[in-house]
């Protein structure tokens, strides 16, 4: 017997289009088509027909499967098409219009720049210490061999604390007089004294200084001390260092020059020159056209602060350093005046 | 410092450029501040060093500069120094303070008041000094040239003849040139003249500036030239105290050499007759203690072991010695040095002078050899690190302020009444503005926030972390570490509140924290009904809270403005650090809402800690959707809408499981008779 499968394509394509969502639709193809479907069945049927009707039983079971799936995709669209006008999703995307506004903050220039710092220096092995924004005129001053009624003392306009304030507090301190630091020095004071060497730290901090304040000064600003030592620290050693800090700092490749220099806390001591980040060296307004940019101090750690943490100078030698924080941000973010880093502006700010 | 180039040629045979010469000082010795045309000559403005009083002088910068240009040490001239006696009695000059390390002068009789010829009136002029006699002129030349400061008196005014050089008692006041009366501290060197007690006055401040009842003037005849050294911190502490100084007390206070009084009075001799003349009737010099040349040893590889350059030892030798040391020995090598070089007192002094002569450009840059070593974590400073971060997260900029506050802030924030004791204050301050040292970082933050608002109409969130002082009961000052926000736009107080729960979250810390409002007290900045105090178990780790009206209404804001402020050392005592992964749930939550109509003035941490409370353990997450009131809600009452999840560890639970949940929650919330359950 010649059997008519059409009225059973037409069945399975009725119920495809009636399937309202696409779990109904995936049960419709499943009852016709899955793996004990209707026309599934059929199929399998095949082989127990006679001979002479397996071809056109067979070719008329393969359009009617193609059929349905042809039907089946189709409803499919139109499913997932209703389901986005439901969703709200407009059929025009205006890929044109803002996208969700994120509300975001930022980091100071200063913390940035001291994060940038810990990074470089922390690849070459240094770790960060830090010290009391009060300090003791020993910490200060004394420890760092430079002694009261010296005049290397007016290198450092100093705040004092009120005297009531500066009655002793630490036991340990020979000299009472308390004070806001006036550089980041007396870190190395203070970990030489907690520590044996070899030492490889910076210190960054907040310093004060006692001076008339303009684009370039500040009555607070910020200090990064640098000190190693070790049995066989050199100058050529600090040169190498500070360069390869530079380098990274900047982005690009900085050289340093030293000069003569006065420190008390160091012999020989250097003032520190590097190529001129504007001009790269060639010279120009900002560098005075000599290609070079003073940026800090430094030098070989004195016998004196050594004798007065308890370290052996004959045994232990290194360099201690200390580059201005503002300055090293001023450069790097082109920033004019240090006031800005200090007044809060948001407009300044929100470029961070 | 200035310096005339035509001056410092005057003792250095082919002097390079006035340029030439600048480069060289800024590379192996001083920086130079300026270099500028006068007339014919040039002036160098040089920075002396403070350890180097031996360059305060021509003489001795032309000395350097010979190192540096390679020229031998010059030799010194030798003059003759004679005395013609008679005609005046003899000066009798006395000292009784050990800080007087050589008195040498000079009496002479008969010299004519006039003016100093002109070449020496160019130098003056070039160097910024105003000529103003012979004599005086003469002794201005002299310190220029030889950097040993001079003093004229007038030896008719010297009473008996006779001179002390002592200390000075607290309170005594002297007289000066400049008609000023300056009252000394003790142990200020002065001196007196007279032989009897009722006679004696003070005639001079030694080192720093003579005395007006000894000051020559247009009838001098007969003149003391006075070349002392006196010790450099006793020079140093009274030009502090007095807050006063002069050219003469700045190159005392660096330390000079005691030899150098001889050859500027033998020089004051070879001058005279152009400055006035007169015969020269007495010479005076008393030397308790002669100064002799120090010997240091130095290793000779040291300078190598220090710049890490090698320099061949024949090269280093010749450079002390051009410096005027004497050298011996190869493998320890003792090295003199000449009195004048008062800096040099160590090994290291002489490897700076062998560095910088060699110049430290020639020093190649080499990375030192030392074993790989992980750098120490600083926790402290990490845990900063991360509350900055989770602040920034949350929308807030950094900013960093001054460490004072002002005067007047101290009394606008309410300091005045019995607070300011906690206040620390500066022996020196800036200004009114910056008179104490900040108490916390909220006053300057409102500060800036009031400037920016100016500028703004969008939402303001600021914060800052750094340190604070306060003085505790008696005299202690404590230091500690801050933080605080601030929020000022409409809907300030919850994005503040929102902020510092995200910071909470971030330092794995949200569970330990709840908000105290049980307190009485009056807070400094904020509402009384609209503050919380922060706390970890019992401890008040901060405050949250609304900003006074009058504040407000002070800085000019727009808008509400809520600020926060933590104590950052004890949120970092409980930042918990590392991270431990709990089981995701392997059985599916339950969702089911539920709506309360309360009284305005519930807290909804009072409804919350109801519903945990009667739910149990199977409620694994509560939260507010929606607090409403208006339309539709009775006056007086507000909606609160929750989302729960109920789940169990351990099965799925049924939906009849929740509704029975739910049902134990709602009876137990509608126990409180003003508390409505909405479906």
């Amino acid at each position: 017997m010649q059997r008519d499968f059409s009225e059973l394509e037409q069945e399975a394509k009725n119920a495809i289009k009636t399937a309202q969502t696409p779990k109904e639709l995936e049960a419709v193809l499943r009852l016709y088509t899955g793996k004990e479907g209707k026309i599934t069945r059929e199929i399998q049927a095949i082989p127990t027909l006679a001979v002479s009707e397996r071809a056109e039983a067979g070719s008329a079971l393969n359009t009617a499967k193609i059929q349905i799936a042809k039907a089946y995709a189709e409803r499919q669209d139109e499913l997932k098409q209703r389901a986005q006008k439901e969703s709200g999703a407009e059929e025009f995307l205006d890929v044109t219009a803002p996208g969700k506004k994120i509300e975001y903050g930022s980091l100071h220039p200063l913390t940035l720049v001291q994060r940038v710092c810990g990074e470089i220096f922390g690849s070459m092995g240094f770790s960060i210490a830090q010290g009391p924004e009060i300090e003791t005129e020993w910490y200060n001053f004394d420890a760092l061999n430079i002694p009261a009624d010296h005049p290397a003392r007016d290198m450092w306009d100093t705040f004092w604390l009120k005297s009531e304030e500066a009655k002793s507090q630490r036991p340990k301190t020979k000299n009472p007089r308390f004070l806001l630091r006036t550089h980041t020095s007396p870190v190395q004071i203070r970990y030489l004294e907690t520590h044996t060497p070899p030492v490889r730290i910076i210190a960054p901090g907040r310093v004060f200084r006692y001076e008339a304040t303009d684009a370039n000064h500040q009555i607070n600003f910020y200090q990064l001390e640098g000190l190693v030592v070790d049995k066989d620290i050199s100058v050529a050693n600090f040169s190498a260092i500070i360069q390869e800090f530079f380098k990274r700092f900047f982005g690009f490749p900085v050289t340093v020059r030293l000069r003569p220099s006065y420190f008390p806390f160091t012999e020989p001591s250097f003032e520190v020159d590097m190529t001129c980040v504007v001009c790269k060296g060639k010279g120009c307004a900002s560098c005075s056209h000599s290609g070079w940019l003073e940026i800090m101090g430094a030098g070989m750690v004195h016998p004196r602060v050594f004798n007065a943490t308890g370290v052996d100078p004959a045994k232990w030698q290194g360099f201690a350093f200390g580059i201005g924080l503002d300055r090293l941000a001023m450069m790097k973010y082109k920033i004019n005046d240090i006031r800005l880093l200090y007044e809060g502006d948001l407009r300044f700010l929100r470029q961070f | 410092m200035l310096f005339s180039y035509a001056l410092l040629k005057t003792f250095v045979s082919d002097l390079p450029s006035p340029e030439k010469v600048r480069d060289l000082l800024v590379m192996r010795a001083f920086e130079v501040e300026s270099i500028e045309k006068r007339g014919k000559d040039t002036v160098l403005d040089v920075k002396i060093l403070p350890q180097r009083g031996d360059c305060a002088g021509h003489k001795g910068l032309a000395r350097e500069l010979s190192v540096i240009l390679e020229k031998p040490a010059a030799k010194e001239k030798q003059r003759i120094f004679a005395a013609t006696r008679g005609g005046l009695i003899p000066l009798r000059v006395q000292l009784s303070s050990k800080s007087v390390l050589r008195y040498s002068a000079l009496v002479v009789r008969g010299s004519a008041m006039r003016e100093s010829p002109a070449w020496m009136q160019a130098y003056l002029q070039t160097l910024g000094t105003r000529a103003i006699n012979g004599i005086v002129d003469l002794t201005n030349y002299i310190m220029a040239e030889l950097g040993q400061p001079l003093h004229a008196f007038d030896y008719d005014k010297i009473r008996d003849s006779s001179m002390l050089v002592r200390e000075s008692k607290q309170g005594e006041e002297v007289l000066l040139l400049d008609d000023t009366t300056a009252r000394l501290p003790e142990g200020t060197l002065v001196i007196e003249d007279g032989k009897k007690a009722s006679v004696r006055r003070l005639v001079d401040l030694a080192g720093i500036k003579g005395g007006k009842l000894s000051a020559i003037d247009a009838r001098t005849k007969n003149i003391i030239f006075q070349a002392a050294v006196f010790k450099a911190e006793v020079i140093y502490k009274t030009k502090k105290s007095l807050n006063y100084t002069t050219q003469a007390a700045d190159i005392y206070a660096r330390g000079i050499d005691p030899e150098g009084t001889i050859p500027a009075l033998e020089r004051v001799q070879e001058l005279l007759k152009e400055c006035g003349g007169g015969t020269v009737t007495q010479r005076i010099d008393i030397y308790p203690k002669k100064e002799t040349p120090r010997k240091i040893r130095v290793p000779s590889d040291m300078p190598e072991r220090y710049l890490g350059a090698r320099i061949p030892l024949q090269k280093s030798k010749a450079i002390l010695s051009r410096f005027g040391c004497k050298v011996a020995g190869t493998k320890l090598l003792t090295v003199q040095i000449p009195t004048w070089r008062k800096d040099i007192s160590l090994p290291q002094d002489i490897v700076e002078e062998i560095g910088r002569i060699h110049g430290y450009e020639n020093i190649q840059a080499r990375m030192p050899v030392l074993p790989l070593q992980c750098p120490e974590s600083n926790e402290e400073l990490e845990k900063a690190e991360d509350m900055r971060d989770a602040l920034r997260e949350a929308g807030f900029s950094e900013t960093i302020g001054y460490s004072f506050i002002g005067k007047k802030d101290a009394a606008d924030f309410g300091y005045s009444q019995g607070k300011k004791d906690a206040l620390v204050e500066l022996q020196n301050p800036y200004s009114e503005e910056y008179f104490y040292l900040r108490p916390g970082l909220t006053e300057n933050i409102l500060k800036v926030a009031a400037a920016n608002a100016r500028n703004t109409k969008r939402d303001i969130r600021i914060f800052e972390l750094g340190k604070t002082f306060a003085k505790e009961i008696t005299v202690k000052v404590v230091e500690s570490r801050s933080l605080s926000g601030l929020v000022a736009g409409a809907n300030a107080f919850f994005l503040a509140k929102g902020a510092i729960q995200h910071l909470f979250a971030r330092l794995r810390i949200a569970e330990k924290i709840w908000y105290d409002v049980s307190g009485e007290e009056n807070h400094m900045f904020t509402e009384k009904g609209g503050t919380a105090r922060i706390k970890a178990g019992s401890r008040n780790i901060g405050i949250i809270g609304r900003v006074l009206p009058s504040l407000i209404d002070s800085y000019k804001f727009q808008t509400p403005v809520a600020i926060f402020s933590i104590d950052a050392q004890a949120l970092a005592a409980l930042e918990t650090r590392g991270i431990s992964c709990k089981q995701i749930p392997r059985f599916p939550a339950v969702y089911r809402d539920i709506a309360v109509l309360v009284p305005l003035e519930t807290a909804v941490a009072d409804i919350e800690k109801e519903i945990q409370n009667s739910a149990g353990p199977l409620l694994s997450e509560l939260e507010i959707f929606d607090i409403y009131r208006g339309k539709g809600i009775p006056e007086g009452k507000k909606n609160i809408a929750f989302h729960l999840a109920y789940q169990s560890p351990d099965r799925t639970l049924s939906a009849n499981e929740a509704e029975s949940l739910q049902r134990k929650i709602a009876q137990s919330l509608e126990k409180h008779s003003d508390w409505s359950i909405r479906i």
